[in-house]
């Protein structure tokens, strides 16, 4: 593949929902090393848009393609490289962590030494290892979340699709969950990061994209955001662009 | 990241045996906890929540064995009499061929045989199941051509089977009807509980909280197959090891005849494989094409076509006679035969019927997957589609009104909850009545009495644990039982009420009007059974005890009940229910109820995670309330029946036996309320209204009026029963009594210990929590109940004028004066005439 080429890329992509447009006409790209937060209120369609990437639902119109295969006809395939981070996931309680992570790692074909390396590196970083013997269900968010981040980096993954990844995790947590997030992105990973922790975002992403009602309302780097709407910070970006400021 | 077809095959099977393992894991959840146990003891947090559906599930095996054994003891009996032609041969009919014979002398056989047909086929109401001799009209037929009315005089002989068809009346017959019935009632459970318990947390391939297994790169088809082996194989599995087959068997454990449950059970495990397959396409196409509201009516009509082929295979395991003509058929083909071993049947009949089951059952439900994941392939569906916005409440918004509108509503609205209120034990009584119209015709009072109870108190009992599992919050609802329940309940109060004690009133009349079988004498029966439902509702709930309210109990504003007052109530619910079912087994029930409940509450305050109950609560500031008059009530009945237990034990039930109960109870009872309220400590309830005091002269016209009102209506219902229109009388009054110590008993102590109950304490704490209208037909009602027989209705009159009496005047002097009077002139009556 071209490196230079989007390894995600939408093209006037529209989800309805009966007469409910929760996606219309939103293009977005995603390249290599990139780090790209989708921003919007609550009910922007950014959830929406990540099911539609992962093949989870069909787009009513346009084009999704991730690494030039096409989302939900080649699901398969791009879902073999691509990692997944719901927003809140929950997991079988009658599993423990490790059980669901040697799960997900047998699924993706991997050897137990891959997925014991990945545990001692990524595991150790977020101190989630010695707990991975303890039920999924008697896990808390936070533990949780790191436990989901496990799940969707055991094959490192060449896109990284997180829905509020640091929802529930405190401050240590979250500062060596970014640490990991980052070293993804060096290892040439790209990274969609759909959150509304406006902060966080503008920290962390080289570029965003703001939805509002389905529809793109502003995208560029922060900085690029913060110039055109003249104002400080993202979050100001965020409240101009999505016109929740006005009240 | 590619990777070889080999190595991506062997990784899928790998991942399929995986899936199949934690599915197998949820499934049957406490078996999954054990194996967990021991390999580390820290358990999931919803380990408990399975202990206590272990639990739940063994109270109500042990509930429903009770229920449903007298039930199906009429059941087997009448439908073999209907398959193998033989007849209910009582001692009534004894009688009459008795009476008939002389004019039998010199007929021919044909004319006798048709005669005997007749007398045969004539059902006379029952005085006890003793009577029931199986035989078949040729057997009587023989029996009368070899020895004339001969030996038949002696009925003893007669029924301990020499002509008796078949070994009925105890061993292999006990066992196999109670074998049904803890089958009947632990598949039921079983299937209503477990499946859906279990599928509100898990469903692995389609439910929307494990979207996260959509994400993975495994093929639908992979993943639905995985479901359905893993469901195909572990849910009759989980049947077998988790509900009570095990338990069944070992309790039964014996030669005793297994042929129909055994095929019931195997082919509704079969069944539910083909049912799991078409669920699991249909929750798929479900889940793409429609909203999600569509998607639970589809499920509950899927759950419901599970029960009503259960009901259907088992009915056609027991019916002789069925008004669908394909329960015949199956009827008739099923394999083996009474008193034939297990291993024979198996080994004869059963092993092609299995086969051809799981045949259809594999080709249904792998149709069904393969379909699925077919077109989930194609993108018509996906795994994960389209939801409403409106999920759950339909378009319209709830408005506001009444409680019970509002909770009516949700009811409608919230599909599991219809389902398991109204439509399942709608299905059971409405199947009942279509595939097996010879039960319902030979129900007696009893059984249509234990029919309402039991969907009753299976509307208010085993719903609610169950909405507590498929609610959001219910599984810390859970640790709190039965506090949780009482919460719940008291949330729902109004609805439950309702819905639990209308269920029963309907069974009640269809089942009368069915079965075409109406006494007046057990008028008090029907409304003791659903009083019965009524309270237990209410009892259990803490309603009793409780204000009508509606907190939130999730969000903690549900204030809490002391335990002491909690366990009150369940002692309360146990010894009404012994009350209700005075006789045979319902004490044991009643009091198992209470022991299960009692149990529960002990087990958590033990354990030291469930605080709730250790915390130390706020005691609520007394108040009165219906409960107060109904433990009066309770006192007295229960003293009288010790009085009368302990005169029966020393010397015979005499006279003067019945007379001190009587005497004793009423002083005990009257005691008992002036201790309560002492210990209480607050007045008892104002009267309502301004209203003073009613002039003398007038009140002396109002209970002259109202004793010649009474009266009449109490004479001229006696003369009404002597009609015989509605069937037999009970007893006669006064017949064996001496007319003084009649007198004094029914004109004197009588009035006085009643009113100073009945008016005095009962209505007057009614009205502490019910409006004026309510207290005096709710006292009147209780103190109708209590009065048993066919009094009935002019006693509720009298309850009704009494009350009425008691709160113009605020005495209860003119009530016992009235009370008096009507006593005096029924004496009076029944010693004249």
């Amino acid at each position: 593949m071209n490196p230079e080429q989007p390894i995600l890329s939408l093209e006037n992509v529209s989800r309805h929902f009966g007469d409910c447009r929760a996606v219309d006409g939103l293009s977005l790209q995603v390249g290599r090393g990139e780090i790209v937060g989708l921003l919007g209120p609550n009910g922007a369609g950014k959830t929406t848009t990540v099911k539609m990437l992962m093949g989870m639902i069909r787009q009513t119109a346009g084009d999704l393609s991730l690494f030039g295969m096409d989302c939900f006809s080649e699901r398969n395939e791009v879902q073999k490289r691509v990692g997944f981070l719901p927003d809140e996931p929950n997991f079988q309680s009658h599993l423990r962590g490790i059980e669901l992570l040697e799960f997900v790692g047998k699924v993706r074909g991997l050897s137990p030494e891959v997925i014991t390396a990945h545990i001692d590196d990524v595991g150790g970083e977020l101190g989630l290892v010695d707990d991975l013997g303890e039920f999924a269900s008697n896990y808390s968010k936070g533990m949780r979340k790191k436990l989901a981040f496990l799940m969707a980096t055991v094959h490192k993954p060449d896109l990284l699709i997180m829905d509020e990844p640091t929802n529930g995790l405190d401050p240590v947590a979250t500062r060596s969950f970014l640490e990991l997030v980052q070293r993804c992105v060096s290892d040439g990973s790209g990274v969609l990061y759909s959150t509304h922790l406006l902060d966080q975002a503008e920290k962390v992403c080289h570029r965003c994209v703001v939805m509002n009602r389905g529809q793109l309302v502003a995208e560029g780097t922060v900085e690029s955001l913060k110039r055109e709407s003249a104002v400080e910070t993202l979050e100001e970006v965020f409240f101009a662009v999505t016109g929740e400021g006005d009240v | 990241m590619s990777d070889s077809t080999d190595k991506r095959r062997s990784g899928a099977v790998r991942a399929l045996v995986v899936l199949m393992w934690f599915r197998f894991r949820h499934m049957t959840g406490w078996l999954g906890d054990w194996y967990a146990k021991h390999r580390n003891p820290t358990l999931p947090k919803n380990t408990k929540g399975s202990v206590f559906f272990i639990l739940l599930g063994s109270l109500f095996l042990v509930q429903g064995f009770f229920l449903t054994h007298k039930m199906i003891t009429t059941y087997a009996e009448r439908s073999l009499s209907m398959r193998e032609g033989v007849v209910s041969f009582d001692r009534f009919t004894y009688e009459t061929l008795v009476e008939e014979a002389p004019d039998w002398e010199g007929r021919s056989n044909e004319e006798i045989e048709e005669r005997l047909e007749f007398i045969l086929s004539t059902r006379s109401f029952r005085t006890g199941k003793d009577d029931l001799i199986p035989v078949t009209t040729d057997q009587v037929l023989e029996a009368y051509r070899e020895r004339g009315f001969e030996g038949w005089a002696d009925y003893e002989i007669f029924s301990r089977g020499e002509i008796t068809l078949r070994e009925f009346q105890g061993g292999v017959r006990e066992r196999f009807t109670r074998l049904l019935g803890m089958i009947f009632l632990g598949l039921l459970v079983a299937l209503l509980f477990m499946p859906m318990a279990v599928k509100q947390k898990n469903l692995a391939a389609t439910s929307d909280h494990q979207e996260w297994l959509f994400t993975l790169p495994m093929k639908e088809s992979e993943l639905l197959a995985g479901t359905f082996l893993s469901s195909a194989l572990i849910r009759p599995l989980a049947y077998f090891i988790l509900w009570p087959l095990l338990t069944n068997l070992l309790m039964a454990c014996g030669e005793f005849v297994l042929v129909a449950a055994l095929v019931a059970m195997v082919l509704t495990l079969l069944i539910s494989v083909a049912i799991t397959g078409l669920e699991i396409f249909l929750d798929t196409w479900m889940r793409a094409r429609a909203p999600a509201i569509i998607l639970k009516n589809a499920q509950m009509i899927f759950s419901m076509l599970g029960l009503l082929a259960f009901y259907a295979v088992l009915a056609a395991c027991f019916a002789g006679a069925s008004s669908f003509p394909w329960v015949n058929w199956l009827a008739e083909r099923v394999p083996g035969k009474t008193g034939q071993s297990v291993g024979q049947t198996l080994l004869l009949g059963l092993g092609g019927l299995i086969g051809v089951t799981l045949l259809v059952a594999l080709v249904c439900g792998a149709g069904g997957s393969a379909m699925a994941a077919r077109f989930m392939k194609t993108g018509w569906l996906s795994g994960n589609g389209q939801h409403s916005a409106n999920r759950g409440v339909g378009n319209q918004r709830l408005k506001g009104g009444s409680l019970l509108k509002f909770e009516g509503l949700l009811l409608l609205r919230d599909r599991t909850l219809a389902m398991q209120v109204i439509l399942v034990p709608l299905m059971i009584v409405g199947y009942q009545v279509l595939i097996n119209p010879t039960m319902v015709q030979s129900i007696t009072a009893a059984g249509i009495c234990a029919l309402a109870y039991s969907c009753g108190t299976y509307a208010s009992l085993i719903t609610a644990p169950q909405l507590l599992v498929s609610e959001a919050k219910g599984v810390w609802m859970i640790y709190n039982l039965p506090v949780a329940v009482a919460a719940y309940f008291r949330r729902r109060e109004t609805l439950w009420r309702s819905v639990s004690t209308g269920l029963a009133v309907m069974l009640v009349v269809v089942m009368i009007l069915v079965s075409g079988d109406f006494q007046v004498t057990e008028i008090w029966r029907y409304l003791m059974t659903l009083f019965g439902v009524w309270v237990m509702g209410r009892v259990v709930s803490g309603i009793v005890l409780g204000r009508p309210q509606m907190p939130d109990v999730a969000s903690g504003e549900m204030p809490r009940m002391a335990p002491g007052r909690m366990y009150g109530a369940m002692t309360f619910a146990g010894i009404f229910g012994a009350l209700l079912w005075h006789g045979s087994f319902w004490p044991l029930v009643s009091s198992l109820v209470v022991f299960w409940f009692l149990g529960v509450a002990i087990w958590q305050r033990r354990e030291i995670s469930f605080n709730y109950l250790m915390e130390p609560v706020e005691e609520e500031p007394p108040s009165w309330g219906v409960d107060d008059g109904l433990w009066s009530v309770v006192v007295f009945l229960l003293v009288q029946v010790l009085v009368t237990v302990i005169g029966g034990v020393t010397g015979g039930v005499t006279r003067e036996v019945i007379l001190s109960s009587f005497v004793v109870g009423g002083l005990v009872a009257v005691g008992f309320t002036k201790l309560r309220q002492r210990q209480k400590g607050i007045p008892l309830p104002e009267f309502p209204g301004e209203g003073g005091r009613v002039g003398r002269s007038r009140l002396i016209v109002e209970i002259v009026v109202a004793a010649a009102v009474c009266l009449a209506a109490g004479i001229g219902w006696t003369l009404i029963l002597e009609t015989g229109v509605f069937g037999g009388m009970e007893g006669e009054l006064g017949s064996e009594w001496n007319p003084v110590v009649l007198i004094l008993l029914a004109v004197v102590a009588a009035p006085i210990l009643e009113e100073l109950l009945f008016r005095g304490f009962m209505c007057r704490t009614m009205l502490g929590f019910w409006s004026k209208r309510n207290a005096i037909f709710g006292s009147a009602l209780i103190f109708a109940i209590v009065h048993p027989g066919t009094s009935f209705p002019p006693v509720f009159l009298l309850g009704i004028a009494t009350a009425v009496l008691y709160l113009r005047s605020r005495s209860v002097v003119p009530g016992m004066i009235l009370h008096g009077l009507y006593n005096l002139g029924i004496v009076g009556w029944a010693i004249w005439t």
